[in-house]
Parts: C-alpha cells; sequence; structure tokens
C-alpha cells in the first residue's frame, strides 16, 4: 500500500491558511442544548411562582410546588441531558448497551424497573396524586388472598369463616387508614426518584468538580484536596442527619442535602484516578502535541472518558441511601408526611404485625428490587463504557 | 530425528472458544525438540507461536481453550492425555518456562530469591533452598548475587529481571526449557547477554530449547532447527543456516525480503494477517502469495520435501515442492535474502565453510570464492567487515 | 534548497529533580538529557538510536517542547524556540509534529478515527465540520486505507493499520518536521516494513524532516540518512548512516553494532557483549560516561598490562570503589581465609593469579591484603593511584572523523596518550 498519487492539484490539507482559521465557532452538544433549554424553562416557571403565585398556593392543580420539587426538576433535566443523551446519541454506546441488555436478563429486567420506577415516581404520581384515606375499610387484604380475622375493619370483598377476602379494588391491599397500597408504592416511587435524583446531582457535580481539579492539576492543590476528602470521609452522613433530624424537624431536603454535601468523597477519588491515568494516555500526549489547551484535553478526553468510573460509583451511593432512608424511617427519624417505602413498611410493624404483612411487603419488595437494580444498572453501564470490552 | 527425541509434538491442534467464534490457534502442527538441541519457533502475531509453547505443559486455561486434537510426547508419556497431578510434577522440575514480560513472571510482593526457592522447594524436600537459590543467581552474573536474592522485582532492571526468571526457570534442573519471547522487552545489548547467558547454560547442563520468537535475528544466533509457522500452521521447517540463507516456502521468502537494514530494496510483505475466525480456505498464506495457483486455494499443502541436498532434512508445505510442479519458479518475484536470486544447483553450502573469515571485496581478477559462486556477496549484515578484532 | 538545517539543536539538557520532604528539597537529580547538539536538515532523516534510559525519548519531548528543557537552545527554522509563548507556540506546534511508538494508546477509544484525525484541525481553529471531514477522507487515502473509515473506531484495526493513522493525523496541518518515537517497534516484521514504506514515501511526497528516534538499528539503516548516536544523556558519534554503522569510530557504537543479532551465518560466534548494566543517570561517571563498561578504556600511561587484563582490573577497582563488590557471597563460597579471599577476588573479576607489570602487581597484591583484613576504603585508594585511566579526568568532547563525522572519545583526541587504536 504506498500514497495515492496526486490526483489534480495540492491534497486539501496543504491548502488551508492557517493564519485566518479563527472559526472557533461555539458548537455546544446536544446534551447542553437540552439542558439550556430545560433551565431556562424551569427557571421562568420558578419566577412565575416566586413573584406571581401567593405563599402556599398551589402553582397549577394542586401542587404546591416546594422547593424540594424544583431541585427535582433540575435534577431531572441534568439527567436527561448529561446522562441519557449522550448515552443514547452515539451509535457506538446505544450498541453496547442494547447488547447488554439483550444478553443479561438481570440488566434487562433491572432496566424495565427502573423505566416503571422514574415515570411512575414522576408522572404517575401527577396522575394519581397523593393517597385517599379511607378510615373504614383497613387493612384489606391483596386480591385473591384472606386476611386473619382478628384484624380490625369492615371488608369490601367477601367474608368467608370470619376471613375478610381482598378485591381488585385493591390488588395490593390497604393499611391502617385504608390507603390503598399499591397508590401508597407510587408514593413511595416519587420519594424514590427524587432522593435519588437530586442526590445524585449533588454528588456527581461536586465530585467530578474537585476529583478532576485534583487529577489533572496535581501538586500541592491535589495534596489539600485529597487531604480534605480524607478527613470528609470519616464523617457519617447517617449521625449528622440524625442530629440534624433532633435539631431542626426532620425532613426529606435535609436527609438530601446532608448526604449529597458529605458523601461525595468516593467517587471524587474515582474520578481523580481515573483523571491521573488519562492525563497520561497517548491520546492525550498526541492532542496537546497537535497544541491542545488544557481545556480542550479537559472537554474533549477527560470527561468523556470518566463517565464510566462516575456511574458505578454514584449508583452504589444512591443504592445505599435507599437503604439508609429505609432505616432513618424504621427508626421514626424520618418525616412522616413524606410517604417513602421505609416509611409505608414501618408503619405497618406495629401491633397487627404480622396479620398485616402486605403493608410490609409490598413497599418491601418495591425497596429491594430498586436498590438491586440500580447496583446491577450501574455496573452494566460501566461495561458499555470500559474500552476493553468486545463491541 | 526421530524416535529419540526429547520432546515430539505431533499434528498438535488447539482452538479457542471466543463470542465472535471460535478460533483455531494451532492448526496441525508437528516439531522435535532433541536431547541438547535448539529449536525456534518463529513466527508473526497470530501465528499461533505462544500458545503452542504454552500447551506443552497445558499452561493454557481449558475454557476457552481447548486440544482438540494432536499430541505431545515427552519422555514416553503424552502431556496431553496425563492426569493433573503427574503433569504438575513435569512442570518445572522437567519443562520450564520463560516468558516474554519478566515483570509478569515475578510476583511483587516476594523478594526475588523467595521466588527461585519456592521453585526448588515445590519440586523436593531442600533445607539449603535459600542458598541454592543465591548460587543460581550467582550463576546467572548477577552481581551482588547475595543482596539481590533480598530484593523486590520492582527494584531491578528489565535485564536483571529476566536473568532471574531464567534463574527461577533452571532452578528444579528441567531437561528442556521452553523460552517465549525472552529478550523481545530488553535492549540489544541487555539482549545479546542474555542470549550468550542461555548459550552458557545450555552446554553446562546439556539443556534442550525450544525458543519461540518473531525475530529472525535470534533465531539465526541460538537455533539449530527452525520452524516457521503462519496462522496456525507450519510453512517450513529446516536447519536455521539453510532455511534463512536459502528460504523453501513463499511467505519465509517474502518475511526475509521485508526485513529492514539488509542493504537491499526492503519489500513489503502484501495483504494483512487472516481473520482467525474467517481464515481462507486451502493454503493459508495463498492470498497474500505471489506464486499462488488455483490448487493453493482448493486444498491444504501438505509439507514436501524441500531438501536441496542430500541428508538436509527440510520440508515447505507448498504445492511448488510437491509433484508436477518446479520450485524454481519460486524465484521469481521476490528476492531472496542474498540480493540475486541464489542458483538452486550450487554446490552445497558446506557447513565448515561458514566459519571463513576472508570476505575481503575482491577486485576484477579475483575468481569465484570457496563455494563456486560467482562473486561473493558483499556483507550487507551489521558487522565488522573483516572479521578480526579492532 | 539552502543548506541551512531546520532544526539546529545546541546543548540541550533535561533534568528532573527528585525531591524528597514538604519543602520539595533537592536530594538528586536524574540528567536524561546532559548537553546534546545535533543539526536536521530539510528533507534529511536523522536517526537517534540508544538504549532504553539514555534519553531519546526525552530529546524528543523536549524538543517539541511537551516538556520544557532545563538548558540549551533548540532553533527551528532560525528562531529560538524555547523562547516561544502563545500564538507563537501555537505556530510552531503547527509545523512540528510527533508520531508516537504504541500504536494502541495514542487514540481516545471514544472517538472515531475520523474524529482523532481531524482533532488537530479542530484545535487550531478549523471550526467547520465538513471542511474537517473532506480533510480527513482524503488523509485517509492518503495513508492506505479508505474514505469509509472515518466513522469506525480505533478498535476496529489492526496494529499496522493504526499507525497509517497516527500518521494521517500528523500530517493534518501540513507540517515541516516530524519527530518519530519508536514509530514501528510495536509492530510485527513484516508489517514494519509496509509503514516505513510509506513513512518514505510520504516523506518524498510533502517533503518532510524526520527525526526518527528508535531503539532497532536494522530499521534506522533503513530508514535514515544520518545517524546520532546517543548513550546516558549524550550523544557521542554521529554521521551518515552507512559510514557510522559499517565502521563506528567510537566504542559504544561499536558494541551496538556487533550486539545486533545478525542474519549472516557465516561470521562465526558473535563476539562478547558489552558487560554490566548502563550507569544511573542521577550519578554519572565522572570523564567519559562510558568507561565503566568500555573495552578500550585507555590504561595509564605506565602501564604495562594487555587489554583483557587491564580492564578486568579496572572493573575490580570500580567495584571497590562503588563498594559493590559482594564480600559475603564471595566468602560464602571460597572461605573467610586472607588467601581464598585474594584469590576469590582475582577469579571473580578474571584477573590473573599475577600481573606482568610488577609495579602494577605489587599495588593490586597489596590493595587485595587491605581488602582482606576488611579495609576496601584503603584497597580502593591504593588502586587508585596506579590504575587511573585518563578518561575518568577528561570529559571527551565530539572529534571529527572525518568531513561528515564525529564522535566523543579521548582516542580519537591526539592529546590524550593511549594506545593506537
Amino acid at each position: 500500500m504506498t500514497v495515492a498519487p496526486e490526483t489534480s492539484d495540492e491534497p486539501r490539507f496543504r491548502n488551508v491558511d492557517w493564519e485566518n482559521e479563527t472559526g472557533r465557532t461555539w458548537s455546544p452538544s446536544p446534551s447542553t442544548w437540552f439542558v439550556l433549554a430545560g433551565l431556562v424553562a424551569i427557571g421562568l416557571a420558578f419566577a412565575y411562582d416566586y413573584l406571581l403565585v401567593p405563599p402556599k398556593q398551589p402553582v397549577v392543580g394542586g401542587w404546591e410546588a416546594p422547593i424540594i420539587d424544583w431541585l427535582l426538576l433540575v435534577s431531572l433535566v441534568l439527567f436527561f441531558g448529561y446522562a441519557l443523551v449522550p448515552l443514547a446519541s452515539r451509535e457506538r454506546t446505544r450498541r453496547r448497551l442494547w447488547a447488554q441488555v439483550r444478553n443479561r436478563p438481570a440488566v434487562a429486567a433491572s432496566v424495565l424497573w427502573l423505566v416503571l420506577v422514574l415515570l411512575l415516581g414522576t408522572v404517575g404520581y401527577a396522575i394519581l396524586g397523593k393517597p385517599t384515606k379511607h378510615l373504614r375499610i383497613p387493612y384489606q387484604p391483596p386480591a385473591f388472598l384472606a386476611g386473619d380475622p382478628f384484624l380490625p375493619g369492615r371488608c369490601v370483598g367477601a367474608v368467608v369463616d370470619g376471613r375478610c377476602h381482598g378485591t381488585l379494588q385493591h390488588p395490593l391491599g390497604t393499611n391502617v387508614y385504608g390507603e390503598d397500597i399499591g397508590v401508597l408504592i407510587v408514593s413511595g416511587m416519587r420519594v424514590a426518584v427524587t432522593l435519588s435524583l437530586v442526590t445524585a446531582t449533588i454528588l456527581v457535580s461536586v465530585a467530578t468538580a474537585v476529583g478532576t481539579v485534583a487529577g489533572f492539576v496535581g501538586g500541592r492543590v491535589d495534596a489539600v484536596l485529597t487531604g480534605y476528602v480524607d478527613v470528609q470521609r470519616t464523617v457519617p452522613a447517617f449521625l449528622v442527619y440524625v442530629v440534624f433530624a433532633f435539631v431542626t424537624k426532620p425532613s426529606l431536603l435535609v436527609l438530601i442535602v446532608v448526604f449529597g454535601f458529605l458523601n461525595w468523597g468516593g467517587i471524587a477519588h474515582v474520578v481523580r484516578s481515573e483523571v491521573k491515568a488519562i492525563r497520561e494516555a497517548g491520546y492525550v500526549r498526541a492532542a496537546r502535541s497537535a497544541g491542545a489547551g488544557r481545556l480542550h484535553v479537559l472537554r474533549h478526553h477527560v470527561l468523556p472518558n470518566v463517565s464510566g468510573g462516575i456511574a458505578v460509583a454514584t449508583t452504589r451511593q444512591i443504592a445505599t441511601l435507599i437503604l439508609v432512608e429505609a432505616a432513618i424511617s424504621y427508626l421514626e427519624l424520618n418525616d412522616v408526611m413524606v410517604r417513602s417505602w421505609g416509611e409505608i413498611a414501618a408503619s405497618g410493624m406495629g401491633q397487627w404485625f404480622p396479620l398485616n404483612w402486605w403493608v410490609v411487603a409490598g413497599p418491601g419488595v418495591a425497596l429491594v428490587f430498586t436498590v438491586v437494580a440500580v447496583s446491577v444498572v450501574g455496573d452494566a453501564i460501566r461495561d458499555v463504557f470500559d474500552p476493553r470490552g468486545v463491541p | 530425528m526421530t524416535g529419540d527425541a526429547l520432546l515430539s509434538v505431533e499434528d498438535l491442534t488447539v482452538e479457542f472458544d471466543t463470542p465472535g467464534g471460535t478460533i483455531r490457534a494451532v492448526e496441525e502442527v508437528s516439531f522435535e525438540v532433541g536431547s541438547g538441541e535448539t529449536v525456534c519457533l518463529v513466527g508473526e502475531s497470530g501465528s499461533g507461536k505462544t500458545v503452542a509453547g504454552e500447551t506443552l505443559t497445558r499452561l493454557v486455561p481449558t475454557p476457552p481453550g481447548e486440544i482438540v486434537g494432536g499430541t505431545v510426547r515427552f519422555d514416553g508419556r503424552d502431556l496431553t492425555s496425563i492426569d493433573e497431578r503427574e503433569l504438575r510434577s513435569i512442570r518445572g522440575n522437567r519443562i520450564a518456562h520463560v516468558f516474554q514480560n519478566p515483570q509478569n513472571a515475578l510476583d511483587p510482593a516476594y523478594t526475588v530469591g523467595d521466588q527461585v526457592a519456592e521453585t526448588i522447594e515445590l519440586h523436593e524436600d531442600a533445607p539449603d533452598a535459600r542458598e541454592r537459590a543465591v548460587e543460581l543467581l550467582d550463576r546467572v552474573d548477577l552481581p551482588r548475587p547475595a543482596t539481590a536474592a533480598g530484593k523486590y522485582p520492582h527494584e531491578l532492571s528489565g535485564g536483571v529481571k529476566q536473568r532471574v526468571v531464567i534463574a527461577t526457570a533452571l532452578a528444579a534442573d528441567p531437561d528442556l526449557l521452553v523460552a517465549d519471547e525472552p529478550t523481545t522487552a530488553l535492549d540489544v545489548i541487555t539482549q545479546a547477554q542474555i542470549l550468550r547467558l542461555l548459550a552458557d547454560l545450555q552446554a553446562e547442563r546439556d539443556l534442550s530449547v525450544l525458543f519461540v520468537t518473531h525475530d529472525l535475528g535470534v533465531v539465526s544466533e541460538v537455533a539449530d532447527r527452525v520452524v516457521v509457522v503462519y496462522a496456525g500452521r507450519v510453512m517450513e521447517r529446516g536447519p536455521t543456516e539453510a532455511v534463512l540463507e536459502d528460504p523453501a516456502h513463499p511467505y519465509t521468502r517474502a518475511l526475509l525480503a521485508s526485513l529492514p537494514g539488509r542493504g537491499e530494496s526492503m519489500t513489503p510483505l502484501q495483504g494483512s494477517f487472516p481473520d482467525p475466525v474467517d481464515r481462507p480456505s486451502g493454503c493459508l498464506f495463498h492470498p497474500r502469495c505471489p506464486h499462488a495457483v488455483d490448487e493453493c486455494r482448493e486444498a491444504v499443502p501438505t509439507e514436501h520435501d524441500a531438501s536441496r541436498y542430500l541428508h538436509e532434512e527440510r520440508s515447505a508445505a507448498c504445492v511448488y515442492y510437491g509433484e508436477g510442479y518446479d520450485a524454481a519458479e519460486l524465484e521469481g518475484d521476490t528476492a531472496g535474502p542474498e540480493g540475486d536470486a541464489p542458483q538452486p544447483n550450487a554446490a552445497p553450502a558446506d557447513p565448515d565453510d561458514a566459519v571463513e573469515p576472508d570476505r575481503d571485496v575482491p577486485g576484477p581478477d579475483d575468481g569465484g570464492g570457496d563455494r563456486g559462486d560467482a562473486t561473493p556477496e558483499p556483507d550487507v549484515g551489521a558487522v565488522d567487515s573483516d572479521g578480526d578484532r579492532p | 534548497m539552502t543548506d541551512d538545517p531546520l532544526l539546529s539543536v545546541r546543548g540541550l539538557k533535561k533534568h528532573y529533580p527528585v525531591t524528597e520532604g514538604l519543602l520539595a528539597r533537592e536530594v538528586e537529580r536524574v540528567r536524561a538529557v546532559d548537553g546534546v547538539d545535533f543539526d536536521l536538515r530539510p528533507g534529511e532523516t536523522l536517526g537517534l538510536v540508544g538504549e532504553s534510559g539514555c534519553g531519546k525519548s526525552t530529546v524528543a519531548a523536549t524538543t517539541l517542547r511537551l516538556e520544557e528543557p532545563t538548558g540549551g537552545e533548540i532553533r527551528f527554522d532560525g528562531d529560538d524556540v524555547t523562547a516561544y509563548e502563545g500564538d507563537d507556540l501555537k505556530r510552531f506546534r503547527r509545523r512540528a509534529q510527533l508520531v508516537f511508538q504504541d500504536p494502541n494508546a495514542t487514540f481516545d477509544p471514544r472517538m472515531t478515527v475520523g474524529e482523532a484525525v481531524g482533532e488537530p484541525l479542530l484545535i487550531h481553529g478549523m471550526g467547520d465540520p465538513d471542511r474537517r471531514r473532506a480533510i480527513v477522507e482524503d488523509l485517509l487515502e492518503r495513508v492506505g486505507l479508505s474514505a469509509d473509515d472515518a466513522d469506525r473506531y480505533p478498535h476496529a484495526f489492526s496494529g499496522g493499520q493504526k499507525q497509517r493513522i497516527a500518521l494521517a493525523r500528523s500530517l493534518a496541518l501540513d507540517p515541516d518536521l516530524l519527530v518519530a518515537d519508536e514509530p514501528v517497534s510495536g509492530l510485527d516484521v513484516s508489517v514494519q516494513a509496509s509503514v516505513l514504506e510509506l513513512m518514505a514515501d510520504l516523506q518524498e511526497t510533502f517533503d518532510l524532516s524526520i527525526l526518527f528516534i528508535s531503539h532497532d538499528m536494522s530499521v534506522v539503516r533503513e530508514f535514515c540518512d544520518r545517524i546520532a548516536v546517543m548513550y546516558l544523556g549524550e550523544i557521542v558519534e554521529r554521521g551518515p548512516i552507512d559510514a557510522v554503522l559499517d565502521d563506528p569510530a567510537h566504542p559504544y557504537t561499536r558494541a551496538l553494532v556487533e550486539a545486533i543479532p545478525d542474519l549472516g551465518t557465516d561470521e562465526g560466534p558473535p563476539p562478547e557483549p558489552l558487560s554490566g548494566d548502563v550507569p544511573d543517570p542521577a550519578d554519572p561517571p565522572a570523564g567519559c560516561r562510558f568507561r565503566t563498561r568500555c573495552p578500550v578504556v585507555i590504561p595509564p600511561e605506565d602501564l604495562d598490562l594487555d587489554r583483557e587484563t587491564w580492564r578486568a582490573v579496572y572493573d575490580l577497582r570500580l567495584a571497590l570503589e562503588r563498594d559493590s563488590l559482594d564480600r559475603e557471597a564471595l566468602e560464602e563460597r571460597v572461605g573467610t581465609t586472607d588467601d581464598a579471599l585474594r584469590d576469590g577476588v582475582r577469579k571473580a573479576f578474571d584477573v590473573p593469579a599475577e600481573l606482568a607489570d610488577p609495579v602494577a602487581e605489587s599495588t593490586l597484591a597489596a590493595a587485595l591484603d587491605a581488602l582482606a583484613s576488611g579495609d576496601g576504603d584503603a584497597a580502593a585508594a591504593r588502586l587508585e593511584g596506579t590504575f587511573a585511566s585518563p578518561c575518568e579526568r577528561h570529559e571527551p568532547t565530539p572529534v571529527g572523523v572525518d568531513r561528515e563525522r564525529d564522535a566523543a572519545c579521548l582516542r580519537l583526541e591526539d592529546r590524550v596518550d593511549g594506545e593506537a587504536d
């Protein structure tokens, strides 16, 4: 194979007048467009709420728009823009993602479950709204099952041998307030989504910023940042939350903020080591020898290549966080108005347990599914981004 | 060489099961290594030479690898079928391996002395293993062996590490050493030192060596006989001098012609290596061979005798050495290593003549050299043109 | 075409300080490149060879200012590169490009080949993706691939193909100078030839000057016009390729050339390779850096010993000086009596039982006595007097061997007396 003979004139790359090439057009990626559009929309809505709607009044429908909901909206936009869109837009990543789903049933099931949670937790919740209390029909058993005769309350379905039978009106049964378990699970989904996305946004933002600076700049800056991170990692977020819960009142927002701003150390560590490795990589040297500045290297080579590590580390934190929230609910240190799965399950573990087992089982199963699904998907994403994998 | 060979590999075939398909890394490869001999397995990427070397003692992990055919006869036993315990008593003790990257062969958590001693202790009850380890390190020319024994691998240079690996391999006094690219990662002077060391050790201990490499220069220096492999099959085999000076198989010819720095025009090989999953039909080299004919595509060529004279044991897996073809046709396109096409009917090269240092460039009156060639070729190698030391 | 060199390097130094403690106190200094001079003329290929650790890759990096030189001057087309900043530096980067050794590491696995080859264009301000694409496709075809390959990812290509893509990328900005750091070392033998052929074609077609760095002398011989040989941070010999490799003037070059395994089978057994390892670049030997391994190190004027014996005694002296004599191992081997030790040391260094030169013999015997009684320092001091080589006291500077060649060896300098070579 030799060089192709010169066709007509000078080869194209020789015809460039480099002194006059300034065309540094700012070309943001589709992700960035999406995120910008989304943030602008939210900003406008927030301004409307803040300036025009009187306090404590719902903005639209029954939605009162507390701070946490705004944070959820922002996180959703960032999640879609910087996590989902890049996954889908590159043909190669799409193909590898599909291969993961196709070849590993656990991944397929997990993705399906998480999509379900995301949809029901946002859109579904908006439609279904808060669960309604039916105080006269507590502890209805799930459809096709029969409850213990000792359970109080009227029975919606047939009563046979003193046992109340479940109906399809409340397929998963009801709790002590007669609230439908299914609707409650959807509430729990809402909480899980909020908890996961908002915390993840904080974790990823702070960890990436700190880890990248430490790994890229190195030297004293790195030493100082790493030292700080090492100290921060010894602070138990759980206890800090408990203290806050006692001092002020317990709230989901406090939990999110405490976890988000105290638990990013592990992720920062991962980012830092990956950035350090990438900084020495052959392709970065090649870019630098072609004249690339630090910003170009960061944007085009470093950040795209650390995403795998971030995904795994973050999903691990989120899985833990969901379980921690359940524990906090069990310990009655949570905000009881927040109907998380942990809260629902915990409320069912009073005097009537285990007769009212479905009150615990329903949200409990959802909890387990979600925690496992998050971990499995995190690993699958890492495999997608791992350059060593078979394409 | 039959029957008495120390190691006799026959029709060895090894396959790998990969997500992309089944790969035949080694296909019907046969060769022998006699006592005290050095045989080289020469090939490039994908030739299967490394797999062949590792299969001898079944070091290849058995999923995904699998020996699907052939035998490996060593000391009267077939290594492909003996049980694991018997195999372990052979590994290290009778057949030892030296691998390419010394850092991969040495455990960073143990001192170098410990690792050599470990090999000794694996095969016998040796209370003096530590002392013998230091002796071995001394034998491989490590400076300050007693101190070196206490060092960790990362404290040592590449050449020193490779000596340690050799010491480990020799610790249990094996009969056969399988060395896979032991000097590829080393500088040329270190390489020369290691090759010299191996030659000395071999002579001292009557060791047989199977040398797996891609470096034809190394082959010419160490090997008595050479086996050329391509894409898993043997293309040519024979005495080293004969194969390198006067290659028979088109692949060997093309390979030698593509070596840089040899004074004549360097002719690159056309085409690219075959896809391991989708290999060509018939002769694996035919898509790149300038002399390919229909028969090459249709059937895998058997190894035909390619000897140029009596008592030479050479063969090439090429139809041109079979019935109905004339091997002289191969002299056409690709230049042989000596520039002009060597006359196939020249008087046989007497091995003793090879030592003749008389290499002065002849004047016009100078008759032919001792070999009856028309003009002695000028030395294109990089060694001093007069054989004397300055 | 003028005769002025395109690239002219004088006294290039690159040192890496090793520091300790919070205040970064320098404890030692690795002299990777310690005073290197060379010229590269337009259209020429200069090969820079040496073993690993000799500093040749560092020369490549510093010449292109990928690392900042510690000292020296680098002139590219007449201007001092070390003074470049900002736009000037960027302009320089367009004109001088680097091709790396490892084709597998040189591409971002997340970018397509087209994006990788077009990246230099993007960096220097070509914002229009269509223009970039057109240039990229043209380049890919010129290196023997097809335009469609631009959409594929690096892992889909073989090592040889990746190196072709790397060459395409290096041409994107239309450079004048190409620095190729072991460009074919990671490739199969049969593939090396085709990549070298491509490089030669590209050089001729696009008028490139190439600094070719390699440890493989055969490849350098094939490809380069001139060669410079490096040892421990310095250049020891320079000249036209065939002249230097056929008849080396410097003993190190000779050792390198002799160590190359040669395909010709009629030269008899290969010569004895050089012994020992390259010294620590943080602590190079005083005077000529090669003297610790040089087979022809110059003996003192009045000494009457044959060359091998002299080298053996010199090694013994060096070992004592550096305190690298492994006394324990020796004692274990030969016993602890004084006699056994003296004989053992001689044998370990291949020194005969009695030296021909009586003065030398008495000094050596006295030194060994001192060693046997445990005083290594005294032993070393004794040897230093009688067995001092001029190669320790003077640093060799390049001496012209003929009009086109020079080598830095004291044997070539008239002012130093020594055995005629």
